[in-house]
């Protein structure tokens, strides 16, 4: 999996390099894509936390090896959020570790719905809570 | 500005990424969302009709080539630029977005 490590890494650099452009990009979940420094040319790093430990576990490790490669915008994205407690979960955990919140996105039925049909939630649910605080993200950065 | 997400397996990055590549397209009219997830399943969230998912391009692997650097290291880099690689291996979808997916992990214990 090195190449493709690689190849994120490389091609951010590049982006970044030649011609400013606009661009998301799904990392492999978990730790050894930043380990290996693949998100390193990264202007923003999202940091997608779920409300259990083992999550905010993953999260708080990120986070660490993020500040190691020096990514200079960090925030968290809170999601798959079914209550106060929840969200109460995940703002203890950004206050802890000095994360800022960026998007806190309920587990509402249209994300459920479109995962059904194998669709995207934009298409199936566009004023879905979750579309909606996404949305919402996007004009924020 | 590039935005990369991170997070554990199961955490609804896909979900997110995908929902903000559009929402991004949307604002600024073309956008590159890019899969780096050993199973790719970006496509779909990004809302690709579903006949282009089995047929979409994954980026070959000698688009890269490594160099010797002093003392012996070597360093992998980009073979081509990369609005070339984009233009060559995108998938177009909706709202301006240009779907990059970079692998596959075609049979167990490969690579």
């Amino acid at each position: 999996m090195w190449r493709a490590h690689a190849t994120v890494r490389e091609l951010l650099g590049a982006l970044v390099g030649e011609n400013r452009e606009l661009a998301v990009v799904d990392l492999e979940a978990g730790l050894e894509n930043l380990s290996r420094g693949t998100p390193r040319h990264a202007d923003v790093l999202l940091i997608v936390l779920e409300p259990y430990f083992k999550s905010l576990e993953t999260g708080r490790r990120i986070l660490e090896l993020a500040r190691e490669l020096g990514i200079q915008r960090i925030y968290g994205v809170a999601n798959k959020i079914r209550s106060q407690e929840d969200e109460a979960a995940i703002r203890d955990f950004a206050r802890s570790h000095q994360v800022e919140l960026s998007a806190t996105v309920l587990d509402d039925e249209g994300i459920l719905s479109a995962d059904r049909q194998g669709r995207s939630p934009v298409d199936v649910a566009p004023d879905s809570p979750a579309v909606r605080a996404v949305h919402d993200l996007a004009q924020s950065l | 500005m590039n935005i990369a997400i991170a997070g554990k397996g199961g955490s609804g990055k896909t979900t997110i990424a995908g929902i903000l590549a559009r929402s991004l397209g949307r604002k600024y009219g073309r956008i590159i969302a890019i899969d780096g997830d050993s199973n790719p399943n970006l496509a779909l969230t990004l809302g690709l009709p579903r006949a282009e998912l089995t047929r979409l391009q994954t980026l070959p692997r000698d688009v890269l080539e490594q160099t010797p650097e002093e003392g012996g290291k070597t360093r992998v880099r980009l073979k081509v630029p990369a609005g070339e690689v984009i233009e060559r291996f995108g998938t177009a979808g909706p709202d301006g977005v240009k779907l990059l997916v970079l692998g596959r992990v075609e049979h167990a214990g490969a690579g």
